[in-house]
């Protein structure tokens, strides 16, 4: 009977901290005069638009294996990354480049990062990258 | 035995409960990220306290953002910083001159109100002329855009830097009595045109060299350069700010939004992207100052907003606690929408080429 209290509290622990961790939504976000490119991920929602009106909007159904691979992603990124990061780039002032901003939040942090169109942050280039191509493809 | 479970149903939860909290970092994590948020911050950013003059490196160069733009050049060119450290006092310096005693100094509004009337003033400059020359570095034969498109582009410049654009009435009556004939005159002085097989440029002045397939700048002190080439990476065009290296003045703009007939692409085919980068070109900043409503362009008679509008906005558009001039070539609203540049814009602009500023050269 011990035995089966145990491992319950060990699958509840472990079951706690896994949510703690997911990620509740991801939003990724570059506008600038003549761009607009939105994505928005909601748990294994992910959603694309090209237009500001939101006309061409596309929303897939993402994997567990996706929805995990951007968890440990997100993880990392989180944890390496102590606070909202500013673009340290303002090429977008005299319009050399497109500006994003990217928001994770999750039920015990949040994150924000503004950077250039194709210049995120290191620690957050392998988390926008693997975004990107789920968007981008099928 | 009871005791011996127990424990080990702690100890495994213990293994697997949330010690590792998504907040906590290692050491090493921590270091390495402090030293990539340290180098970039020595990289970029940089400050200026115009109160004092001084200078400084930090986080808050977007709150000071005033003299912090080109990044790239700044990094490049470590005298940069102190030229346009001088081109702003300059300007500040000739457009409060120019002012009646106790008349603000309209370097802009602090983030909030209306922004109110910037009243003309006669800086004695007179009518500015600007040569242009025109290189355009093509790949394909729409890309060679013809010598009737380049000409529609001049015109609309005209147009729109004398307030004769036939779009002009639009203005609504909060905005007419700042509306400004800046009284800046564009005539083609060259055509330059060069072909390439590179397909898209990028946002490196790539272009604006010979040695790299582009076309070398001609006359920077006396002529505006204009390169027109697909830029790529969906960027309509963009510009450098006075104070730059000369072998780099000018503002690049893509083919298909450069003049108002020809290979255009809607809704930027009305020729207002090159009238926007010839803007920052004269010094103009975007009318939301790049920032939240704080921020500002430096311009008084242009109300403060919280980011740029798109699209084609209904009147009145109201951010910040006043009403967006959308219409404003600085914004970032479709061609057919933005049709007026203010007075404080025109003080700002014209101001460049006042005896020992940037562009004087072009008045002698």
């Amino acid at each position: 009977m011990n035995y089966f209290i145990g491992i319950l509290m060990v699958v509840f622990a472990a079951k706690g901290c896994e949510e703690q961790l997911s990620y509740t939504t991801m939003d990724y976000e570059a506008s600038s005069r003549g761009v607009y490119y939105h994505i928005h991920v909601e748990g294994d929602q992910l959603m694309v638009e090209n237009s500001r009106d939101g006309s061409d909007k596309i929303t897939k159904k993402l994997t567990e294996a996706q929805v995990n691979e951007l968890n440990r992603l997100a993880q990392a990124y989180v944890a390496t990354t102590s606070g909202d990061t500013e673009n340290p780039s303002d090429a977008a002032d005299y319009d050399a480049a497109v500006p994003v901003t990217f928001v994770i939040m999750s039920d015990s942090y949040s994150r924000s990062a503004k950077f250039d169109r194709g210049s995120p942050p290191a620690q957050l280039a392998p988390l926008v990258g693997r975004l990107l191509l789920l968007a981008e493809t099928e | 035995m009871k005791k011996a479970s127990l424990i080990l149903g702690v100890a495994l939860m213990g293994l697997v409960s949330c010690t590792e909290n998504s907040e906590e970092v290692n050491d090493s994590q921590i270091n390495e990220n402090q030293e990539v948020a340290v180098d970039m911050s020595d990289f970029y950013l940089y400050t200026e306290d115009l109160t004092n003059g001084k200078a400084s490196a930090g986080k808050n160069s977007k709150v000071c953002y005033s003299m912090a733009n080109l990044n790239r050049q700044l990094s490049e060119d470590d005298n940069l910083y102190d030229k346009m450290f001088g081109i702003e006092k300059n300007v500040r310096k000739f457009i409060n001159s120019k002012k009646p005693d106790g008349a603000g100094n309209g370097n802009g509004n602090g983030g909030g109100g209306t922004g109110g009337g910037t009243d003309p003033v006669d800086d004695g400059l007179g009518s500015i002329n600007i040569p242009v020359v025109v290189h355009v570095i093509y790949s394909n034969s729409q890309e060679n855009i013809s010598d009737a498109q380049i000409a529609s582009q001049i015109a609309v410049l005209n147009d729109d830097f004398n307030a004769t654009n036939g779009d002009l009435s639009q203005v609504p009556s909060e905005f007419a009595g700042v509306v400004a004939d800046s009284d800046i005159n564009f005539t083609l002085s060259q055509t330059i045109r060069v072909a390439s097989s590179r397909t898209s440029w990028g946002t490196r002045d790539e272009m604006k060299f010979s040695s790299n397939g582009g076309s070398d700048v001609v006359s920077p002190s006396t002529h505006l350069n204009i390169w027109v080439c697909n830029i790529g990476g969906g960027i309509l065009g963009y510009a450098q700010f006075p104070g730059g290296s000369a072998s780099t003045d000018g503002v690049v703009v893509g083919p298909q939004y450069f003049g108002s007939t020809g290979y255009l692409a809607a809704p930027f085919d009305e020729g207002r992207t090159t009238t926007h980068e010839v803007g920052h070109y004269l010094n103009l900043r975007h009318i939301w100052g790049d920032g939240r409503c704080k921020q500002d362009d430096f311009v008084a008679d242009t109300p403060s907003s919280d980011g740029p509008n798109y699209g084609c906005p209904s009147y009145p558009t109201v951010n910040c606690r006043s009403t967006d001039m959308t219409m404003n070539y600085m914004d970032y609203v479709n061609d057919a929408c933005m049709y007026m540049f203010s007075e404080g814009q025109k003080s700002r602009m014209r101001a460049l080429f006042a005896s020992g500023g940037p562009r004087s050269s072009f008045l002698n």
